[in-house]
């Protein structure tokens, strides 16, 4: 797994590429943990180029968006397609985050103040 | 091969090279010595002999050259005083005889009718007697016609000086003689010198001999003379002077070196040559011509002789060497047993430790290597102490680990159903297999009565022990949930509020759970993030049953679940997964897949433990070798009435 980091409109946009299982999901929890530390509360997570994701990579998104929400801050998900998709369809994920189909669309909506 | 040599201790093979090398190198030298001092010995010898040969044939040759000498002055006396009269002619051969040691006899011999008498023949001789006295012969007395003779004919012919060969004289002195024949002239008419005769000088060869004999040669070595046609002259054997020629002797004893000699004294010359000689025995012979005669003189020296002193030095050498070699043997035993005892001491000790006797201790004394190697290896030894105990530590840490999870694999085995209800309207099958010792997979069936099952599949995020734990906490809300009889979607809300009320973890399960009326067929369920069940229908191909997706039950506190429902048919079966089984990966990390699992299932007839077992090979045999990433896990339910059974009872 690897994650490409850019910030853009002030927030941090990364693009997940590769498989998010048992092995590579804490290599996330140290990205968003690095995240967190340097106080980046706007986080865009880039899915298109994610290729599987486990139950242990959604635990991994999960508790990042229990964190960032204590934080204060938004964590938003955009490009899920396929399998990835799928998975986060079945196991209602889809539900619990903010999804949106491209990155252009997931700045704005995080540009914007929650409700 | 044999291996004895592989065998040998380092010792052994040091000894035994440095004895093999040093007994190589004692030869090589034991030989080049003798080669040498033979080839010196035979320097000597030779210029031994050429110095000997070379006196020797001076002293002959002055001796002869004395003759010579007084016999030209004699001559020219005669030529210069040409009135003499018989007598004193007489005389003058008397007082030759007389005053010569080397003369034996002597005459002057004129030509027919030369003498001054003018007589026809006159030829006074006289010679030493062997008492001293000297003796006359007339050799012109009846019968002996000396004109004739080789003595007076050569010189006459030549009309020069000429040393006969040797002969034996009768009648005279009865010795062995050479003659030295000296042409004479007087004056004759028109002052034209003309031949008046012959005047000879006798020479004894028995003193040749005398003086060959009296050279003093080393080591049974001896002289011979020979004339230029090679006949002997003088030899320590007698029987061979005068009746034999080198030639003879060669041809007898076979010897093409000896005739080869005999033509090199016949070109007069000079050399050294290693052969036999006469008798046979290897010697060495030198040689050289007399010059005034054209004899040539020889001295024999037999090898062995000359060789002797070196063959008894070469064995007080060997003996040495011998010696000296034992001497040098011990050395090296010695000197390589000290050498390699350290090493001997350190090969026991690293024996020992490499079987396990880690406390044993080294040769700490040895210096260079062999110290450092016990320095090196005493670091070994602490390393794989220290090693030996932190290994130890964690294997009894692993050992309990593994001991604990085995428990723990028990424990949780516990918590799935070991033997599922045996109902009539329905058909059970499941099975559960973690990818760890623990896992997070899990299924139950509860017989509720009356003809109701609860049914349950669920999937705890992640794998191992913290999912397994997540399961245990799990599995016993939802049995105590299940047996108030709550409706599915309720029991899902309680358990997810129950779960995500102290998440730290953020763990979540998928959990698929409904009530099977087997009476008629109906199944009321409820999904929290599960993966649709399958649904295979007789007759029809098999289907995913669409259902609400629902929330993955720990995520979040307040989530409303919805019901659903799902009529079965008689022979319809409905088989409940986990990702595990479309998940699951050929070693290219190709999933097993939703769409395959289709294909699978629809093709199987027949009971739930059938379905299961086809599905389970199915994907093991997609997987090959690849390791299980995930937990597998299934139930089946096929949903038979109880017709089979009532028809009985009829």
């Amino acid at each position: 797994m690897e994650i490409c980091t850019r910030s853009q409109d002030a927030a941090v946009i990364g693009a997940v590429n590769g498989r998010m299982d048992a092995v590579t999901a804490p290599d996330f929890d140290a990205w968003f943990s690095d995240r967190l530390n340097a106080a980046e509360l706007r986080l865009v997570l880039d899915l298109s180029g994610l290729e599987y994701v486990s139950s242990a990579g959604l635990r991994s998104l999960l508790a990042a968006a229990k964190q960032i929400k204590v934080s204060q801050g938004d964590l938003v998900l955009c490009g899920l397609s396929g399998t990835v998709e799928e998975v986060f369809r079945i196991s209602g994920f889809i539900n619990i985050f903010r999804v949106f189909s491209s990155v252009d669309q997931a700045l704005k909506a995080i540009a914007e103040p929650r409700c | 091969m044999s291996s004895w040599r592989n065998d040998l201790g380092i010792t052994a093979r040091l000894v035994l090279a440095l004895t093999v090398a040093s007994a190589f190198i004692f030869i090589v030298v034991f030989w080049a010595n003798y080669r040498y001092t033979a080839s010196m010995v035979e320097q000597q010898v030779q210029a031994h002999a050429r110095d000997l040969v070379v006196a020797a044939v001076q002293s002959i040759d002055n001796a002869l050259r004395g003759v010579v000498h007084d016999q030209h002055n004699f001559v020219a006396m005669l030529e210069k005083t040409p009135r003499l009269s018989n007598r004193q002619v007489r005389e003058m051969v008397y007082t030759n005889v007389a005053r010569n040691d080397e003369i034996y006899g002597a005459t002057i011999s004129f030509e027919p009718f030369a003498s001054p008498d003018k007589r026809k023949l006159f030829a006074p001789y006289f010679f030493k007697r062997l008492n001293g006295s000297i003796g006359f012969a007339d050799l012109s007395s009846d019968g002996y016609d000396y004109p004739v003779r080789d003595w007076y004919q050569q010189p006459r012919t030549l009309k020069a000086p000429v040393w006969s060969e040797p002969y034996f004289d009768e009648g005279g002195g009865n010795v062995v003689m050479t003659t030295y024949a000296v042409p004479f002239y007087r004056p004759g008419r028109g002052g034209q010198r003309r031949l008046a005769g012959i005047a000879t000088a006798d020479v004894s060869i028995d003193w040749l001999g005398r003086q060959v004999s009296s050279l003093r040669l080393y080591r049974n070595g001896y002289a011979a003379l020979f004339s230029r046609k090679g006949v002997y002259l003088a030899h320590p054997d007698r029987s061979l002077v005068l009746k034999e020629s080198i030639f003879q002797v060669a041809d007898k004893v076979n010897s093409p070196a000896l005739r080869e000699i005999g033509l090199s004294i016949g070109r007069q010359e000079n050399g050294f040559v290693k052969t036999s000689n006469i008798y046979g025995r290897p010697s060495w012979i030198y040689y050289a011509p007399v010059p005034s005669t054209g004899w040539s003189l020889a001295v024999v020296f037999p090898a062995e002789a000359m060789l002797a002193d070196v063959h008894q030095a070469s064995r007080s050498i060997a003996l040495f060497c011998a010696g000296g070699f034992a001497l040098l043997l011990f050395t090296i035993v010695l000197v390589a047993r000290t050498v390699t005892r350290p090493l001997v001491a350190m090969t026991a000790a690293v024996g020992q430790v490499a079987e396990g006797q880690l406390d044993v201790a080294l040769p700490e004394r040895a210096g260079g290597e062999v110290g450092q190697l016990a320095r090196a290896v005493a670091q070994m030894q602490h390393d794989l102490k220290g090693y030996i105990e932190r290994l130890t530590e964690a294997t009894a840490v692993r050992e309990r680990m593994a001991s604990e999870l085995a428990i723990a694999s028990q424990i949780q085995h516990s918590f799935l159903p070991g033997r599922l209800p045996q109902l009539p309207g329905a058909g059970l099958a499941g099975c559960c297999l973690p990818a760890r010792e623990v896992g997070g997979d899990f299924y139950d069936v509860i017989d509720l009565g009356g003809g109701l099952l609860f049914l349950v599949i669920g999937d705890v995020s992640g794998k191992g022990v913290p999912a397994a734990l997540y399961m245990a906490a799990t599995v016993t809300l939802v049995r105590t949930l299940a047996r108030e009889q709550l409706p599915p979607d309720r029991l899902l809300q309680r358990l997810n509020d129950e779960l995500a009320r102290s998440n730290d973890t953020s763990m979540f399960v998928t959990i698929f759970c409904g009530y099977l009326q087997t009476n008629s067929g109906r199944l009321d369920y409820a999904n929290a993030g599960h993966n649709p069940p399958l649904l295979v229908r007789e007759g029809e191909a098999a289907v995913y049953h669409p259902v609400l997706p629902g929330l993955a039950a720990g995520c979040m506190e307040g989530y409303l679940y919805q019901a659903g429902m799902v009529a079965l048919k008689l022979g319809d079966a409905l088989l409940l997964y986990t990702d595990g089984v479309t998940e699951a990966q050929d070693s290219g990390g190709v999933f097993f897949s939703d769409r395959c699992l289709l294909e699978v299932a629809g093709s199987v007839q027949g009971e739930s433990d059938l379905l299961v077992d086809t599905v389970l090979k199915a994907v093991e045999a997609f997987a090959g070798g690849a390791s299980q990433a995930d937990d597998i896990t299934m139930l089946a339910i096929k949903y038979k009435h109880e017709k089979a059974g009532l028809a009985w009872h009829i």
